[in-house]
Formats: C-alpha cells, sequence, structure tokens
C-alpha cells in the first residue's frame, strides 16, 4: 500500500515536471506562429509574446506563392533523403565490419576512425577534395561528403555489440556468411539504432547549410537553410562595420517574415519523428529475442 | 567610338540569336562564324561579389533578377553574369575558397589587393597588372575615378595598378539622426554642443517623450555591440578609433591619446546620468530598429541614406514622430567628427590573370563610368518597370513596389552597380522624397570629415598580424573596445583603467606597431 | 592479424568495410593531412607543398599569447561544466522520462522536448536575451519581490552558467533519443524478474537499465572527452561581451576573432591541433581507465 502511494505521487511528480519542462521548449515554437501571424508593426517592436496581435496570414500567402523556396524544399527533401540512405549504408557496413572478430586490422581501423573524429577537418583541403571530384555545384557535394562521421559509426558500433553474440554464433553454426549475419540477423535487429541514425542525420543534413554555401553556386540547387539564412540575416557587429549591411538590417527583414520563414523551414523535417518514433518505444525487439 | 559600339552591339545581339545553331555547327563553321564567336565570347563577364545583405540581392529569387542582367547586358553589349557570394565572414570564407582553388571570375570583388583572404596574392601575379590596360581603354575610369582612390594601397602597389576602385559615392555620410518630435516636445533645438546634448538627454530622461505613460523608458543616444557604428561623441574630442595620427613625430593610433579618455570620459557621465541603456552592450545592433521605432531612444549615429527609410517607417502610438538629420555637438575644442577622411573606396575589383580578355573587362568597366545609359541604370533601373518617361519627363518613385519590395531598387543602384555604392549618386538621391534634406544631410557630412593625411595610405601593420587583441579600434576582443566598455560602466576606475590599458596595449606590441607605422610614415613622405 | 586473410569471412569483412573506408580516407584524410600548415607558413597560392616550413613558430605564438592560460582555463572550464552537467542531463531525462506509464503522454513529452533543437542560437539566444536583460521579465519578478535587479548578461559570474544550462536546455531532449533507442533493447524479462524480487522502480533503474545503457553511456562520454575543449562557437559568441570575456574567451572564439583578420590559417590550424592533441591524449587514457574500471572502451 505504502509503496503504490508514493509511486503515485513520484507518478504525479514527474508528470508534472515534464509538462512544465515541455511549456518551455515548446514557448519559443509558439511565439514564433504567433509573431509569424500577427501585424508586422507589433511584430517588429516586440510587442507579440505567445498570442498573434493584429491578426494576417499574408506572409504565409507570398511565402506560399514563393516558387523559389518550395524549390529549395525540394532540394532539401532530396538531399536529406539521399543523404540518409547513403549513411545508413556506409555507416552501418563499416560499423559492422569494425565489430566483428574476424575483421584485419579492426582496432587500428577503428581507431584511425576515432582519430578523424577529433583531429580537425581543414576547409580548405576538403574544398579541393570536392573539387577535384567534380562536385562543386552539384547536390552530390551536400549528399556525398557528410554521408558518413565518426560519431554514429561509434554509436551504431555500440548497438550492435549489444546483440547476444549467441544468437551471431547460431547463424554462422548454420552456415551463414558474415555477409548474411549483417543483412538477416544484425539489421533487422538493429531497427532502433539505424532510426536513431537516420534522425540524427536527416536532421542534421536539413539544418546545414555551411555546405550549400561553400560547394554551391547555383540559386537553383540552395536547399532551405541557406534561403533561411538569407531570409533571417541581420548585419553582424563582429564581422566589421560595413554601412551597407547596418543600413539593411534596420528595415528589410519584418520579423514576420523571419518567423515565418523558419516555421516553414523546420516543420517538414518535424514531421519524421513520428514516423521514426515507433522504434523507439520499449519493446521493440521482444519477439525476436524469444524466438 | 559610339558607332563601334553600336555596331558591336548589334553583332552580339545577331550571334546571341544564332549562339545554339553556331554551337552545332561549330566544327562546320566557316572562319568568320568562327570569329564571331570568339568577339561573341569575348562579350562575356563573369562579376563575383557579395550581396552584402542587401534585401534583394540576397534574397529576391533568381528570375527575378534576370531582367536587370539583361537590361545591363543590353545597354552595355557585354553579357553579363553576376554570381553572388554571401556577406561578411561568409564572403570571407567563400572568396578564400575561390582564391585557394583559383575558381575566380572576370572581376572579382575584393576590400583591397593586400587583403588577407588573399595574402600574398599580388607577389604571386594571381593580379593582372592593369595600369596599361586602363591607359589605353580606360579613359572614363582614369577621368572619374579620384587620383584619391587610385593612389590607395588598396589598388596600388608600388606605384602599379592591380585593382579598380569602386567608391563609396560620396567623400562622407555619416550623420546623427534626432527625434524631432522629441525636441519638438521638450521645446528644445537639436543639440548644438556637447552641453546642449546634456540638458536635451536630461530632458528626455525626465520627460514622457514617447508618450506611452512610463517617464522612465526614454534614453537619448542609442548604443548597441556595433560601437564603431553607434559611436557619435570620440570625434568630438577630436579623435576616432581606427585613425592614427602623427605625434611628436611618431604615429600613433588615436586610441591611446589623452582626447580618447575625455570622450570615455564623456559617456561615462551619460552612463553615470542613465543617459544611455544600462546593459547597452548586449543590445545587438540587429535588433536596435526595435528601440527606435519603439520610441526608446532620442538620438543615435546613423547614415544620410537611411533617412527616407527610417523618416517614413512605423512608430506604433506615436503619430508625430519624424526624424532630423544634424552633425553631432562640438566637443570642448569645437570639434564634431563623425568619420575619418578616407580614399573614397567602397571596394576593389580585381581582375585574375588568368582572364581571357581583360581588355574588354577595363572597357566594360569604362562604358559603366562613362555612358550616360548607364548612369540612367544603375540610377533608375529598368525603364516602364522601375521607372517611366513621359515627354522626356522621368517618373520614379522610390516607393512603388518595383523598387521598394525587398528594397529591390538597392539592386541596381548598389548590387549590381560595378562603379559605385549608387545610394550616394546624385542622380539616385534627387528623386528621393525630402532629396533636398537628404542632399543637405550630406553636405552636413562632409563637415564632419577628421583629417587624416597622415596614415590615409598606411598599409596593414605586421606587428598587429595575427592580434586581433591589439586592432586599434571598436573590434570586438580588442584591449581597446573591452576597456572602453569597462570604463563607461564604472568596472574600472577611469584614469588608472585607461593608463593601464594604454601600457599594456604598447607593451604587448602596441609599441613595435607604432615603430613599424613610423618608419613608414618616414620612409614615404621622404620622397 | 595475416592468418585472418586465409577465412573467406575476413575478405567478406573487408568488402563490406571498403566503402566506409574509402570514404574516411577521401574525405578525412586527405584533407586531414592539410593540417600539416601548422608547421608552415601557408600561402594559400603556394599550396601544401610549396609553402615554407615554419617549424613551431606558430605553437610557440600561442603559447606566447599573454591570454593563452586565460582562454585554455576558460575553455577548460566550459568543457568540464557541461561534461558534468550536461552529459547526465539527457541520461537523467530519458530515465524519468522511462517511468511514464502514460503512453501518449510519453510520446508527446517525447517530441516536444526535442523542438529547441531545431532553432538556431541566434533565435534561443535572442529569446533569452530578452528574457534576462535587464528590463526583461526575469527581472521584473525579482523587483517586484523587492529584489533589486540583475545584470545577468554582463556580470561575469552568470556567464559559464547562463552558457551551459542553456546549452542544456536546448538540447537535452535531443541526447536523450539515443538513450531511449538504446532503452529499447533492454529485456523485459529482466524487470518482470526484477519486480517478481520486490525491487522498486529506483532499484530497477539503478540495476538494469542504467548498466545495460553502460556500453552506451561510455562512448557517448568518451567521444565527448574527445571535444572538451571545444565550444559551441555560435552560442558562445552570442552571449560574449566585453564585459563578460574574462571568462567568455574560449579557444573556439579567439580563432573565430583572428579568423576575421585572415589569412592566418598556419596559426589557427595550430590551435586547433593543439585542442585535438589534448582530446586524443584524454580520449586515449580515459578509454584505458574505462576499460580497466566498468569494462566497457571505445576500441
Amino acid at each position: 500500500m505504502n509503496v503504490s502511494r508514493s509511486d503515485k505521487i513520484f507518478q504525479w511528480i514527474n508528470g508534472t515536471f515534464f509538462i512544465l519542462l515541455c511549456f518551455t521548449m515548446i514557448a519559443p515554437i509558439i511565439h514564433l506562429m504567433a509573431v509569424s501571424v500577427s501585424d508586422p508593426v507589433y511584430a517588429n517592436n516586440k510587442m507579440v509574446m505567445l498570442w498573434p496581435k493584429g491578426f494576417q496570414l499574408d506572409v504565409y500567402k507570398s511565402l506560399f506563392a514563393m516558387k523559389d523556396m518550395w524549390r529549395s524544399m525540394g532540394v532539401s527533401v532530396y538531399i536529406t533523403i539521399m543523404g540518409t540512405v547513403l549513411c545508413l549504408i556506409l555507416t552501418s557496413t563499416l560499423a559492422f565490419a569494425i565489430t566483428r572478430p574476424m575483421m584485419p586490422g579492426r582496432k587500428l581501423i577503428t581507431k584511425l576512425i576515432l582519430f578523424t573524429f577529433i583531429f580537425p577537418v581543414p576547409l580548405i583541403p576538403s574544398y579541393l577534395v570536392i573539387k577535384s571530384l567534380g562536385m562543386i555545384d552539384s547536390l552530390w557535394a551536400l549528399i556525398i561528403p557528410g554521408a558518413l562521421g565518426a560519431y554514429n559509426v561509434f554509436i551504431m558500433k555500440t548497438f550492435f555489440q549489444g546483440i547476444p553474440s549467441e544468437l551471431v554464433d547460431a547463424m554462422k553454426i548454420d552456415g551463414s556468411g558474415e555477409f548474411g549475419v549483417y543483412t538477416r540477423l544484425v539489421l533487422p535487429l538493429s531497427l532502433p539504432a539505424l532510426a536513431t541514425i537516420a534522425l540524427f542525420h536527416s536532421v542534421g543534413t536539413w539544418n546545414s547549410y555551411f555546405g550549400a554555401l561553400m560547394y554551391i553556386r547555383s540559386a537553383d540547387l540552395y536547399p532551405l537553410q541557406l534561403k533561411l539564412r538569407n531570409m533571417v540575416a541581420t548585419s553582424s557587429a563582429d564581422s566589421g562595420i560595413d554601412a551597407v549591411a547596418v543600413s539593411s538590417g534596420i528595415l528589410q527583414s519584418p520579423e514576420t517574415i523571419k518567423a515565418a520563414t523558419i516555421l516553414f523551414s523546420t516543420i517538414p523535417i518535424l514531421l519524421i519523428y513520428p514516423f521514426l518514433q515507433k522504434y523507439f518505444v520499449k519493446g521493440a525487439m521482444l519477439g525476436s529475442l524469444k524466438e | 567610338m559610339s558607332v563601334i559600339s553600336l555596331l558591336l552591339a548589334s553583332t552580339t545581339v545577331l550571334t546571341a540569336c544564332s549562339s545554339e545553331k553556331a554551337g552545332e555547327n561549330k566544327n562546320a563553321a566557316s572562319g568568320e562564324a568562327q570569329t564571331q564567336a570568339q568577339a561573341q565570347e569575348n562579350k562575356d563577364i563573369s562579376i563575383l561579389l557579395s550581396h552584402n545583405n542587401s534585401g534583394f540581392a540576397s534574397k529576391a529569387p533568381e528570375e527575378k533578377k534576370v531582367k536587370y542582367y539583361e537590361e545591363l547586358s543590353k545597354e552595355s553589349g557585354y553579357n553579363v553574369n553576376y554570381e553572388f557570394l554571401g556577406a561578411g565572414e561568409d564572403f570571407r570564407q567563400q572568396l578564400s575558397l575561390r582564391f585557394a582553388s583559383g575558381d575566380l571570375a572576370d572581376l572579382v570583388r575584393t576590400d583591397s589587393i593586400n587583403s588577407d583572404v588573399h595574402q600574398g596574392a599580388v607577389d604571386q601575379g594571381i593580379f593582372l597588372e592593369l595600369g596599361p590596360l586602363i591607359d589605353k581603354y580606360g579613359p572614363n575610369l582614369k577621368k572619374k575615378i579620384p587620383e584619391v582612390a587610385w593612389n590607395s594601397p588598396k589598388v596600388n602597389k608600388d606605384g602599379k595598378i592591380y585593382g579598380i576602385p569602386v567608391l563609396s559615392g560620396a567623400p562622407a555620410d555619416r550623420i546623427m539622426f534626432y527625434r524631432q518630435d522629441m525636441l519638438d516636445q521638450l521645446h528644445m533645438e537639436v543639440p548644438k554642443t556637447l552641453d546642449d546634448f546634456l540638458k536635451f538627454a536630461e530632458a528626455v530622461k525626465v520627460e514622457d517623450v514617447n508618450g506611452d505613460g512610463d517617464p522612465n523608458n526614454e534614453w537619448a543616444l542609442s548604443l548597441t555591440d556595433a560601437m564603431g557604428w553607434r559611436d557619435v561623441f570620440t570625434g568630438s574630442f577630436g579623435v576616432r578609433p581606427g585613425t592614427w595620427h602623427v605625434h611628436n613625430g611618431k604615429l600613433e593610433p588615436d586610441i591611446i591619446q589623452p582626447e580618447m579618455k575625455e570622450a570615455i570620459a564623456f559617456y561615462k557621465k551619460l552612463y553615470d546620468n542613465g543617459y544611455i541603456e544600462k546593459d547597452f552592450i548586449t543590445k545587438k545592433q540587429g535588433d536596435s530598429g526595435t528601440d527606435i521605432s519603439k520610441g526608446l531612444v532620442a538620438s543615435w549615429g546613423a547614415a544620410t541614406y537611411q533617412f527616407p527609410a527610417v523618416n517614413a517607417q512605423e512608430y506604433p502610438n506615436q503619430p508625430n514622430a519624424k526624424i532630423t538629420m544634424a552633425v553631432p555637438p562640438k566637443g570642448p575644442r569645437g570639434e564634431n567628427y563623425l568619420q575619418i577622411t578616407n580614399d573614397q573606396i567602397y571596394y576593389v575589383w580585381t581582375i585574375p590573370a588568368t582572364t581571357k580578355n581583360p581588355e574588354e573587362i577595363i572597357k566594360f568597366l569604362d562604358w559603366a563610368w562613362g555612358s550616360p545609359e548607364a548612369d540612367k541604370f544603375f540610377a533608375y533601373g529598368i525603364k516602364d518597370y522601375n521607372y517611366t518617361e513621359n515627354n522626356g519627363q522621368l517618373q520614379f518613385d522610390p516607393l512603388g513596389p518595383n523598387n521598394s519590395e525587398l528594397n529591390e531598387k538597392e539592386f541596381f543602384q548598389l548590387s549590381m552597380n560595378v562603379r559605385e555604392n549608387g545610394l550616394n549618386n546624385p542622380l539616385a538621391l534627387k528623386v528621393l522624397p525630402d532629396s533636398d534634406v537628404i542632399l543637405k544631410g550630406y553636405e552636413d557630412s562632409k563637415t564632419t570629415m577628421l583629417p587624416n593625411e597622415d596614415a590615409m595610405y598606411m598599409p596593414n601593420l605586421k606587428a598587429l598580424d595575427g592580434r586581433p587583441e591589439l586592432t586599434p579600434g571598436f573590434v570586438s576582443g580588442s584591449l581597446f573596445y573591452d576597456t572602453f566598455v569597462k570604463l563607461v560602466v564604472g568596472k574600472e576606475d577611469l584614469d588608472k583603467g585607461f593608463d593601464a590599458f594604454v601600457q599594456d596595449w604598447k607593451q604587448r606590441g602596441g609599441d613595435a606597431a607604432i615603430q613599424e607605422a613610423t618608419d613608414w610614415y618616414n620612409s614615404t613622405n621622404k620622397k | 592479424m595475416f592468418r585472418k586473410f586465409k577465412s573467406v569471412d575476413s575478405w567478406v569483412l573487408l568488402l563490406i568495410a571498403l566503402p566506409g573506408l574509402a570514404f574516411f580516407l577521401v574525405f578525412k584524410y586527405i584533407p586531414i593531412a592539410g593540417n600539416v600548415i601548422a608547421f608552415q607558413d601557408y600561402n594559400m597560392f603556394k599550396g601544401v607543398l610549396h609553402s615554407e616550413w615554419a617549424g613551431f613558430k606558430h605553437f610557440e605564438f600561442m603559447f606566447t599569447h599573454p591570454e593563452f592560460m586565460i582562454i585554455f582555463k576558460n575553455s577548460l572550464k566550459l568543457g568540464l561544466y557541461s561534461i558534468i552537467f550536461g552529459f547526465p542531463a539527457p541520461l537523467l531525462l530519458a530515465l524519468l522520462l522511462n517511468e511514464i506509464r502514460l503512453r501518449w503522454f510519453m510520446r508527446t513529452t517525447q517530441t516536444l522536448l526535442y523542438l529547441p533543437h531545431f532553432l538556431s542560437w541566434v533565435i534561443v539566444g535572442g529569446i533569452f536575451t530578452e528574457l534576462l536583460s535587464l528590463n526583461g521579465p526575469l527581472n521584473q519578478i525579482i523587483t517586484n519581490y523587492g529584489g533589486e535587479a540583475v545584470s545577468f548578461l554582463t556580470e561575469p559570474k552568470y556567464f559559464m552558467g547562463i552558457i551551459t544550462s542553456l546549452g542544456i536546455w536546448k538540447e537535452v531532449g535531443w541526447s536523450m533519443i539515443i538513450y531511449l533507442a538504446a532503452m529499447t533493447s533492454i529485456n523485459p524479462n529482466l524487470y518482470e524478474a526484477a519486480m517478481m524480487d520486490g525491487a522498486g522502480r529506483f532499484k530497477m533503474a539503478w540495476h538494469i537499465t542504467l548498466p545495460s545503457l553502460m556500453p552506451t553511456i561510455v562512448v557517448l562520454m568518451l567521444l565527448r572527452i574527445g571535444h572538451l575543449l571545444d565550444a559551441n562557437v555560435e552560442q558562445v559568441l552570442f552571449f560574449l561581451n566585453p564585459l563578460v570575456r574574462e571568462v567568455g574567451e574560449v579557444f573556439d572564439t579567439y580563432v573565430y576573432r583572428v579568423g576575421l583578420m585572415g589569412g592566418q590559417y598556419s596559426y589557427t590550424t595550430a590551435i586547433g591541433m593543439f585542442k585535438a592533441v589534448i582530446g586524443i591524449i584524454l580520449v586515449v587514457s580515459l578509454n584505458k581507465i574505462s576499460r580497466k574500471t566498468t569494462g566497457e572502451s571505445i576500441y
């Protein structure tokens, strides 16, 4: 009786804690939503908090009418999907290989991969590599160079190592080769890991503008984040005072447009989470283990 | 001359029409067609520059920009091809990659031929020496670009020209904005002296000048983290951060002079009396527009070309809001400098040595400087789109939708403009509402130029290489900027703090910088 | 090692790893070799191969910088803060979230918690600058209760706290996901058995969940430590101002400033290299310690 009572109290406290926490985390988004549909004068003067003032939808009307924004969204969707597929293939194969005892030079390779995680990869040589591969001003420059990272390899490796070795041994005894172990055992059992990496990589690709800034020249190929960056750019005090940049900062980007553009470029990627979420729900492996 | 260019232009159009076919039959083409194709190729000019966060250049889609490219191509007879890189730090990074990999254009924008972005470029022969070409093909360049710009080390190395100045368009454009309605309410005139300003500031502090019912949310002066832009008072003491002057035979930066301490003391007074916001240093320049439109500040450092927009913008619940431009109040010695006399260079064009048709590029720039069509395009844009003409009477509405949305007019006046910051061009200014006020603003602005003959052409000092903390200006992370703010807010004692700063700056490399600067000064003035 | 090549499995594994290995070679190792410019006076037009060698000049320049120790201390402090407070936060949150019984509530919460990750520091920083400013809501509450307004953003003593806690706030929901994913592979039978033994939820979390997450925790920890001296430049720069510089300037912001001057490729590379060497030393030694104490290691 006592236990369940304290348990109930804990549940209440815990629930309340999460409700409060969630509120602080969703407030900025609600704020942006409110700003985006408010009268620009109120918005520009920071008079809008969590509820719109002087309701309007003009910003969205003009935003949705911008063909280049939709094109950029298409670019972002494309590089995100392609990049994520490539990332999953490269990461899982490499991570699998370095978890297997029969892999030649396993420890050395693992160390070498770790090395790339810590050591900086300078920009100019990277650019020259990408250029020599003919990827400048092509979307491949946004898909391939970022597809594999040491961080993801180590996460994936850790998950793979968590697979009970009895399962692998049993499969090997049944005469399966390493490739069979990879495709028929490790991959199906690692859906949560694959979903995690997919989430990390797709969000990372979606949110990054830097590659596009450096490697993409045609405006047709700009991903959404680069558009967004141009939209919300304000003059920076740090980059030296440029009279013209400062003059532009004063009036050009009404807060309403900024907020709407941020939401426009964020919401699509937010939508993938519910699809991946089912893999994080407890007990996904239950069935397979009992077999 | 004009007959030839007309002929050239017409052949361009012709070849452009048949260019697809010409491409198909390349092998079979006759010699004549080949030379024609070559001539056509010579007319292609690629331009690599920065959109500099200007509204239209950075935000408008490519399809909206094409008409301007086409118009300029039509008028000039050259196929212009603009590539806008990012602004500020983005631009520097992008440009450095372009230089490192050699992916340049025919015309490349840079701050200076000695810019650190492409350190060593001149010595490595990356840039074409332009002197002979300009002599031959650029009479208008020589005529219209002033001597003061050609002599600058930004384009000139040891008497050889490696860059073409893009002019700032006006020798001076910095000015102060006051809220006229607030002055009226206080029955005051624009402050003429610093003492006047203090009286004005006190009145702003006491009265509810923005009429929102709260007398405690008004400040006389807007300051932000962009002090280099917002600082209006150091010049009233005869000094400006970033400038060097000769003192007792030594070329020294203004930041270590006793006058600078006086200026800091004045700011400190403003701060202590509550005339500027207590947490001004956490205000981002990008957000400062809000303080302005809300009526929280009564004056601020600005530029004349901002006047039309700032005057016309909406000030919520302040129906009488109005802006007056004025020079800063005069200091104890009658000085009120708001800007440094400079070489009038906004940025610099360079032509890479690999460019195939440099003489055509020079001719194109010469056209931009010399032809009335160019004057018109860079001021008013496209006929019947940006402006109309009735009976020879030109009508240009800067606030019309085709000119004002995303600040579209800035695109041809500033972003595409290969000769100058055209926002300052008299042709562009005279069609603005209140143009007489603005033109007077420019005239007033000229009276606030701090003489700079000692160090105007001083090259980058080796002693300051890789030492951002020693930069003698309002650069964040510099000893000067840190000290300035600490002294203003009273975190350190004014006298002790300033003296300690001067000593520290000198000791850490400033002395060497002064020595280097003095040596340079002596060597150039001997010649 | 060479004996392995006799086995078909080894060849298959090599083949499987080949695309990834080739990737690392081309996109990581070749550019990383460019770090040698730390020992050169790099001239971009001469390239890495023809620039002049400068020995340890740039390292000397760094070590003799009068503020080197301050910057080093700040970087270390910020790194340690963000590890000590920032590292356990998502783990703790994941454990707490795991205790929630209502499925829909758990799912919704999980989705909402990771929202701030999607906002840039310019947006988040702007919001918190408002909240923490002298006239902001937080100070209004303080003054309403008779307190004196606090200048949170210009007082050095608050700087690290603000940076660390905002960093946690923004990323905690996001970092938690990896633990949630790891939790899915815990065998539920373990919990059932423990429950029959009468174990409470705290005991189960301590004796079952946490140990099962150990490999993930160790790997994440070691990876984090490899970047001990790295900071989120965008965030720190946003909150840095002359009044807090003495506590807030870290290597990354300093490099940013030097970079703004341009042309200092060799010097900034040398600083990056210094940080990386520290990172490698830490990872290697902590990996050893971890292998001995927890049995888990990264390689």
